[in-house]
């Protein structure tokens, strides 16, 4: 990691120090906005006032008598003190060539050109101060003597006192309210960052308390909804962490309970045998513990094997093409002195391999040596001396089988059902040697092929048929 | 012309002035370049005011330097006050002239932020005084006549003068109503360009009464317009061809309006320089030159200078206000 500091950034930082500024940048650019409208519509409102005391004014001039005059009633001049409540008032009326003039002397004109009878609006500054003025043209009726075409020019203006006052109080107050609602909007959202952000923190000292051995599923409680995926996938690996130790604690109790009769039968046969001293009673009793320790070391292997099996990390990235043919072959040959000691006729049934490429399936070459191995060891064990022991291989078009015959008793509907149990001995096999595991670890490695076990009581003349069937899905080696 | 300009011309006229002041003095106590700042256009009363200080203070000796006049228009003295105020209070060779019209504007507050106590009061070296004038037909023979149809028809008779509203015309007009009984909120009045206006106004019907000054009067009345000078407001009556115009009070009506003309200096100006400037007004206000200098630019005798005018400015300056609150024209 070259940059833990920008990549470790939190949640929090990222999302408060992107949601505070632009709150703020959005709400002084309102701010600003809402100054320059507000500057316009004070503008606008108060030169329709000055517009009306230009009316007033252009009303009462005259030039009936041949010069320029005005009258000035009060009225006018409380109108004019009523437009600017606390500032100056300035009017002048002249001619347009500025030789007759009444009024603020010297009151600036508008730079554009008048037009006779629209007053126009314009800042300028008077006397030292700035001043709106309206200004107004107008042809004269009638006209002065010796200017004919000559037009009069209205002006009044006044101090930018009040609409300053205007301005400055009304955004004072646009202001402290905008203030007031960002800063209640900050709140809101520090509060809601840190509120979504609650459950996390709770999770994360959920977790830091947690004993080395704790591997219950995580309280997803308040936690958003968004977080709640990522809370079940640790909850799922939690669980099969959890089944995993499971398996390893049943394995171990299942170890030493299977191991722990015949470890005793041989000490009692040692103390039999150390007792004895006719050498023909030692020998027997020393076979007799040859055979225990056969039996001990197949448990043993057998155990290993279902572990094996069950091993959570089996993928089927591991598996390759197998050879039935020669897998059969292969276990066949290593039984055959096991049936022939039984006197079974141990037979295969296998499609004729000089028409067909050979059936594959896929999968682990040990594990399922080691499912048919116990198939065909069970069957021969089952299977009454002199039987008839059959190894299938059958290939059709959307499964491949491979089944073992026997002519024993079969069994009981209630032991198929539970055949994958471990460590449950069938009723025929209650005076047998085993420990219950062959159908265990047939089905277990079945399971991690995708095959299915089968297992039926061939309905004439008795006898049990097991089958491994592996669906033929998209085979990868045709 | 915009404010700022008249502002930045008249500094840079007052800069080229006060840059001669140090230079070598006539006299070891007159104060070099004098300059008489006439707060108007060329041609207006304060021009009149200047050039009869000009010429009174050359004619007797006073002034052995040539005084000039430097017009400094803007705002009927504003622009002269603010100036030498702020800028150039300490200017011993400059006098600014100032009318009751100023005295008026400053006790309005239309001199900005200053008052009457920002500068020092020179001089008042003339005066001139209210009159009122209609036309020589009019049915109006004295004061008396004019009061009563006032009193009865408000509307039927229409002021004018050369002034606006809140002007010293406007004043003269208001006493007058209020002297008769008559509201002046309901009093009419029409402002013209100018004096010449208002009675070529008077001469056409437009108006009944013309409210001038005596000096203005007495020019009309020569230049041979036929009108009659119903009253003067003095307390008594004017000398020369006055002689035979009845004051308002001697008709029952107590308006007097007296209108003065005069100087005065920057703040800082110092007590020796202003002492010089006193002693000579008083000396050359003392000649008999003068007083005919005066008679010609239509002045009529007022002379107050130093300490005694102070006072009377800052006792006008004061009535004014009344006078103008009691009108509604001040601002609370």
């Amino acid at each position: 990691m070259n940059r833990p500091a920008r990549t470790q950034r939190s949640l929090k930082t990222l999302l408060l120090g992107r949601l505070v500024p632009a709150l703020v940048g959005v709400m002084l650019i309102g701010l600003g906005i809402s100054n320059n409208q507000l500057r316009g519509q004070v503008d606008a409102a108060y030169d329709r006032s000055l517009a009306g005391a230009l009316r007033a004014m252009d009303l009462n001039i005259s030039t009936t008598s041949g010069g320029l005059s005005v009258e000035q009633p009060y009225l006018l001049f409380e109108f004019f003190q009523l437009t600017a409540s606390n500032g100056h008032v300035y009017y002048r009326v002249a001619t347009e060539d500025g030789l007759a003039e009444i009024g603020s002397q010297g009151l600036p004109l508008p730079d554009k050109p008048l037009i006779s009878g629209q007053p126009q609006f314009f800042y300028a500054d008077y006397l030292g101060e700035r001043v709106r003025i309206a200004a107004m043209a107008r042809p004269m009726s009638p006209p002065l003597f010796n200017n004919d075409a000559g037009r009069v020019i209205v002006q009044v203006a006044e101090s930018l006192e009040t609409r300053r006052d205007f301005v400055h109080s009304a955004l004072a107050q646009s202001a402290s309210v905008d203030t007031a609602i960002i800063v209640i909007s900050l709140l809101v959202v520090i509060w809601s960052v840190f509120t979504a952000l609650k459950p996390l923190e709770r999770l994360k000292d959920d977790m830091a308390r947690r004993t080395t051995d704790d591997l219950s599923p995580v309280r997803a409680g308040d936690v958003p909804a968004e977080v709640r995926p990522l809370i079940d996938a640790v909850n799922v690996h939690m669980a099969r962490y959890t089944d995993q130790a499971r398996m390893q604690r049943q394995f171990l109790d299942d170890a030493s309970h299977q191991l722990r009769t015949p470890l005793s039968v041989l000490q009692a046969q040692i103390n039999y045998a150390l007792r004895e001293s006719d050498p023909q009673e030692i020998r027997d009793a020393l076979l007799a513990m040859q055979d225990g320790l056969d039996r001990a070391v197949r448990t043993c292997n057998q155990m290993l094997a279902l572990a094996r099996a069950k091993n959570p990390a089996l993928s089927e990235a591991q598996f390759e093409a197998v050879d039935l043919d020669a897998l059969v072959h292969s276990v066949v040959r290593g039984l055959l002195p096991a049936a022939r000691k039984r006197g079974i006729d141990l037979g295969l049934d296998l499609p004729d391999p000089g028409e067909t490429k050979p059936v594959t399936v896929s999968g682990l070459e040990w594990l399922l040596r080691e499912a048919l191995s116990n198939l065909v060891d069970n069957a021969i064990r089952y299977a009454p001396a002199g039987g008839l022991v059959t190894v299938r291989v059958t290939s059709l078009d959307d499964a491949t089988t491979l089944a073992v015959e026997d002519n024993g008793p079969g069994m009981s509907p209630d032991d198929i059902a539970h055949a994958g149990v471990r460590f449950r001995r069938g009723a025929a096999g209650k005076n047998k040697p085993g420990a219950g595991l062959g159908l265990a670890i047939v089905d277990t490695i079945a399971k991690a092929h995708g095959a299915r076990l089968e297992i039926d009581n061939r309905a004439p003349g008795g006898g049990l048929h097991v089958a491994l069937v592996f669906a033929r899905g998209e085979d990868p080696y045709p | 012309m915009t404010t700022t300009s008249i502002l930045r011309r008249a500094s840079a006229l007052a800069a080229c002035m006060f840059a001669l002041v140090c230079g070598p003095a006539a006299q070891a106590d007159e104060p070099g370049s004098p300059v008489c700042i006439a707060p108007a256009q060329p041609g207006g009363g304060f021009d009149l005011t200047c050039r009869l200080a000009v010429k009174g203070l050359k004619q007797s000796g006073e002034l052995k330097a040539p005084m000039r006049i430097v017009y400094m228009p803007g705002g009927i003295g504003a622009v002269a006050y603010d100036g030498i105020v702020a800028q150039h209070p300490d200017e011993p060779g400059t006098i600014v002239a100032y009318s009751g019209g100023s005295l008026l504007n400053l006790a309005q507050g239309k001199f900005g932020k200053y008052t009457v106590n920002d500068v020092r009061w020179l001089a008042a070296i003339g005066a001139d005084y209210g009159v009122v004038v209609v036309r020589e037909d009019s049915p109006y023979t004295d004061l008396e006549s004019l009061m009563q149809a006032l009193k009865e028809d408000p509307t039927k008779i229409v002021f004018g003068a050369g002034g606006t509203m809140g002007s010293q015309d406007w004043m003269k007009a208001v006493l007058t109503a209020k002297a008769a009984g008559v509201d002046y909120r309901k009093m009419r009045f029409v402002a013209f360009e100018g004096g010449g206006e208002a009675v070529r106004a008077l001469y056409g019907g437009h108006i009944q009464v013309y409210m001038g000054d005596a000096s203005e009067a007495f020019t009309i009345q020569e230049g041979g317009t036929p009108i009659r000078i119903l009253a003067v407001f003095n307390d008594k009556r004017l000398p020369g061809a006055f002689a035979n115009v009845p004051t308002a009070r001697e008709q029952g009506y107590d308006i007097v309006w007296p209108l003065i003309r005069g100087f005065y200096v920057g703040p800082k100006v110092s007590d020796k320089d202003y002492r010089f400037w006193v002693d000579a007004f008083d000396r050359m206000m003392d000649t008999p030159e003068f007083a005919k200098l005066r008679e010609q630019e239509g002045l009529f005798p007022y002379a107050k200078t130093g300490a005694e005018l102070d006072a009377y400015v800052k006792e006008q300056v004061k009535r004014y206000a009344t006078l103008a609150d009691s009108f509604g024209l001040l601002r609370k």
